[in-house]
């Protein structure tokens, strides 16, 4: 009985010990370095295909909401965000027109008729391609390192996301700057975590795929 | 005026819609209307819903837990961004964490006074009620309807496959 209490004792330790990533505060040559190595990868990126994996952490039912799909990206500023599982829904960026779609109901938005909507649809963007995001005006930017990867956590400066959000976290490659995964909290507690997987970078998007 | 404002404010928490149906499909509902087809106790249920307020539309996902009499959920949009959490019993409903720009008195109180309807339904109510009424569109589905303010949410059951 001790000797599987023991074990199991062990085994949870060593789980949290290879899970847990520790971070450090990045010194200042550290911040221009990653904030140099985000915007070469964001200037480099022509387009970007992706599965991504968006984890919905509630706090009050105190349970959690997984959703999956597709992503299309094309520079400067075209997105395809598609929700395959468990429902279908579609998130359309083409320049200032966005498209949301659930089922048969279709919305068409202008970004210029909505504040909020023009920060959320830069968060996206930066968030998928790193773009004008380290030397954004909206955020104060911490930087951390861990032996795998770069956190910046972004504390909103701007009504309109701090709102909706009270900080947002990014998980950037070391090894060429993209963004893996962004972690958005907020007020209650509540977390969303998108991971970006597959990547494929620089391959053929057409532009029929932001036309709805 | 009320009714005007509380438009305006759903309208916020996304966007105009193309188009707007005003046609209630479905029938007279039978109760009970929290079947296990429709909930299941003690686990997450996650529905699909589309609440329309005049010609504007919004649509989210509903994640809901019943244990013993009461109820707790939550209304997300796709994204994961919360639009507010709520609890229901016999007594009361409350909303909580509402989003700021739905974040008003008579907002909270007519929402309030929906979910109370809706999940009490099976002991205080008939389905059809002057104010509110509620049409089944599938075993899975139904629509509430707030006739005072001419606001409809439509759940539809999701099945998750994990």
């Amino acid at each position: 009985m001790l000797k599987t209490y023991l074990f199991t004792l062990i085994l949870s330790l060593l789980t949290c010990m290879t899970s847990a990533q520790t971070y450090h505060k990045a010194s200042t040559a550290e911040e221009k370095q990653i904030s140099e190595k985000v915007a070469a990868n964001a200037s480099s990126m022509k387009t970007m295909t992706c599965n991504f994996e968006q984890t919905k952490e509630l706090s009050f039912l105190n349970d959690k909401s997984i959703s999956k799909g597709l992503l299309f990206y094309k520079r400067p500023n075209k997105i395809r965000w598609e929700y395959k599982h468990p429902y279908s829904y579609l998130f359309i960026m083409n320049g200032e027109k966005v498209i949301l779609q659930s089922g048969n109901n279709k919305n068409e938005i202008n970004l210029n008729s909505s504040k909020q909507f023009q920060q959320i649809s830069k968060i996206i963007l930066g968030g998928v391609s790193g773009n004008g995001l380290t030397d954004s005006k909206d955020f104060h930017i911490l930087f951390f390192i861990s032996n795998e990867d770069y956190k910046l956590q972004m504390q909103p400066l701007k009504k309109e996301i701090k709102n909706l959000f009270t900080q947002i976290n990014l998980f950037v490659n070391k090894t060429d700057g993209s963004i893996n995964k962004v972690e958005m909290i907020e007020k209650t507690g509540d977390k969303t975590i998108i991971s970006f997987l597959s990547i494929k970078r620089n391959t053929t998007v057409n532009d029929e795929v932001f036309a709805h | 005026m009320k009714s005007l404002l509380i438009n305006l404010s759903l309208l916020l928490l996304l966007t105009a819609c193309t188009s707007g149906k005003t046609l209630i499909p479905g029938g007279p509902l039978s109760l009970p209307l929290w079947t296990s087809t429709i909930v299941q106790d003690s686990v997450k249920n996650t529905y699909h819903v589309t609440l329309q307020a005049g010609k504007n539309q919004f649509t989210g996902i509903c994640l809901l837990k019943k244990s013993g009499d009461r109820w707790n959920g939550s209304l997300i949009n796709e994204f994961g961004i919360k639009a507010f959490d709520f609890t229901s019993n016999e007594e009361s409903t409350h909303l909580q964490h509402t989003i700021t720009f739905l974040d008003k008195w008579y907002i909270r109180r007519t929402i309030e006074q929906d979910l109370h309807y809706l999940f009490n339904i099976d002991t205080k109510g008939t389905g059809n009620e002057k104010k509110r009424y509620i049409r089944r569109k599938s075993p899975t589905s139904f629509i509430l309807v707030n006739q005072t303010h001419h606001i409809q949410y439509t759940f539809d059951k999701i099945t998750e496959t994990e």
